[in-house]
């Protein structure tokens, strides 16, 4: 990536997102500084996923605002935002090489950083060749992970990291969040896994109802699991 | 990034695409084909009458499979999330649009060029032999066609009434462009002249440039609400 490092906060300030009569945020603020690894908890519906498109831009906020380092989120921090979605946001009839080159042109990074993605990701040449659109839902995975950490980003949005893949893979995933926290890029990871939670995290924020209800530093797998499941 | 580099990024990937998937424009010919014969079957028109009937039957294909083509094209985006995975990117979303107007514009002259044989065998309309004007007005037509088409395409992969959308906006708004294209390709067959086309293609030329410019404007604020 041309970029260079942001190495600044991100700072959500009284966010609300309405569908509609819907509230799926409200009043949502939180101070993250870089090196911290923030991990959004909560039933379905609490309004993580939401938050995460509204980190990434995707989505505006109702009433409120984001900042990245001091500026207002735009479509301008895109270069330095991965989003790892619930989609893999990417072409099924393309293979994972293919599509890597894409989005590596379309972030204007060279192909220098496709191989580095390839290796890091075990995306050998038969698996890398092969349409996506063939591919498992834990190989899927990981082509989307690759993509989403291709440009090197700064902010990283991981929205259920976790999902398909097999115990390596996670620890794959702990592996990248952990380095991506010593270069002090900021990580949202969305997760109902506590074990992942409470391995990467360096905070923990619960949602319930679109509000923040509980926050807390790094806690064990079994305070998550406590905070899950009785809400606070 | 600037504005070709990632037109010719979104060009190269549809046409990456089509070479694998080879959906666009094999059902596309498809459907145009059959517009064609049913066209010429069901008129049941005299010699002389369907020499001039042969250049309307030409643009009612090309803007039937013009329409299954930009729906196709949208509906690869739409899978997997993808088109939301190219807005995020820090590319020039105007490029975006370039370049699927230049991948639709591709699919439709193959699909156009194809077609013109397949009229003249039909209705014995001469288009191979004025191709002098039948082929620039292929182009224009489906260049404006293909502009505000890959507008409304962009706008339709995040709704589920897509094709109500494609079907009641996109083809009034092209229909001038598709009248004149088919009085130009008239003129010329019927004269054998240009002279009497490029009355018709001037204004074809100033809707395009129109078209182009408006879809340049408004891609990218489309986009980012």
């Amino acid at each position: 990536m041309e970029s260079s490092r942001i190495i600044g906060k991100v700072v959500v300030s009284e966010v609300t997102k309405l569908f509609g009569a819907k509230r799926a945020l409200c009043n949502v603020s939180l101070d993250v500084s870089p090196g911290e690894v923030v991990a959004l908890i909560g039933k379905n519906g609490a309004g993580k996923s939401t938050l995460l498109s509204i980190l990434s831009t995707m989505m505006k906020p109702t009433f409120g605002t984001v900042q990245i380092n001091g500026a207002p989120a735009t479509a301008e921090s895109r270069a330095h935002i991965g989003y790892l979605s619930h989609k893999p946001f990417v072409y099924p009839e393309l293979s994972c090489e293919e599509n890597l080159k894409l989005f590596a042109s379309l972030y204007n990074v060279g192909d220098d950083a496709v191989q580095k993605m390839k290796t890091q990701f075990r995306l050998d040449e038969f698996f890398s060749n092969r349409p996506v659109g063939v591919l498992s839902r834990g190989q899927l995975q990981r082509a989307a992970l690759a993509r989403t950490l291709l440009a090197a980003p700064d902010v990283l949005l991981l929205d259920e990291p976790a999902s398909g893949l097999d115990r390596g893979a996670i620890g794959l995933i702990e592996q990248l969040v952990a380095e991506h926290r010593d270069k002090a890029g900021i990580t949202f990871i969305v997760s109902h896994d506590p074990a992942l939670v409470a391995e990467v995290s360096t905070r923990v924020v619960l949602l319930q109802m679109g509000e923040v209800a509980h926050e807390t530093g790094r806690c064990s797998s079994d305070d998550i699991l406590t905070m899950l499941v009785e809400g606070v | 990034m600037n504005l070709w580099k990632s037109a010719w990024c979104i060009f190269q990937k549809d046409m990456l695409i089509e070479r694998k998937s080879k959906q666009i424009v094999t059902s596309t010919f498809v459907f145009a084909l059959l517009v064609v014969v049913l066209c010429a079957f069901a008129f049941d028109l005299n010699k002389a009458d369907s020499v001039r009937t042969g250049a309307g039957a030409l643009w009612i294909a090309i803007c039937f499979s013009g329409v299954l083509a930009i729906s196709r094209s949208y509906l690869k985006e739409r899978e997997m999330g993808v088109w939301s995975g190219l807005l995020l990117s820090p590319a020039s979303k105007t490029g975006f649009y370039l370049g699927k107007i230049m991948g639709l514009m591709t699919f439709l002259t193959i699909i156009g060029s194809l077609l013109i044989p397949i009229v003249e065998l039909f209705f014995h309309t001469p288009l191979l032999e004025n191709l002098n004007v039948v082929a620039p007005t292929l182009l224009l037509g489906i260049l404006g066609f293909c502009a505000v088409g890959a507008l409304f395409g962009a706008m339709i992969v995040r709704t589920s009434v897509r094709d109500l959308v494609l079907g009641v906006v996109l083809l009034p708004l092209v229909s001038p462009i598709l009248i004149l294209c088919a009085k130009a390709t008239q003129a010329a067959v019927s004269s054998g002249t240009a002279g009497a086309a490029w009355e018709y293609l001037r204004l074809v030329v100033v809707i395009d440039v129109l078209f182009v410019a408006i879809g340049m404007w408004l891609f990218e604020p489309l986009m980012e609400d």
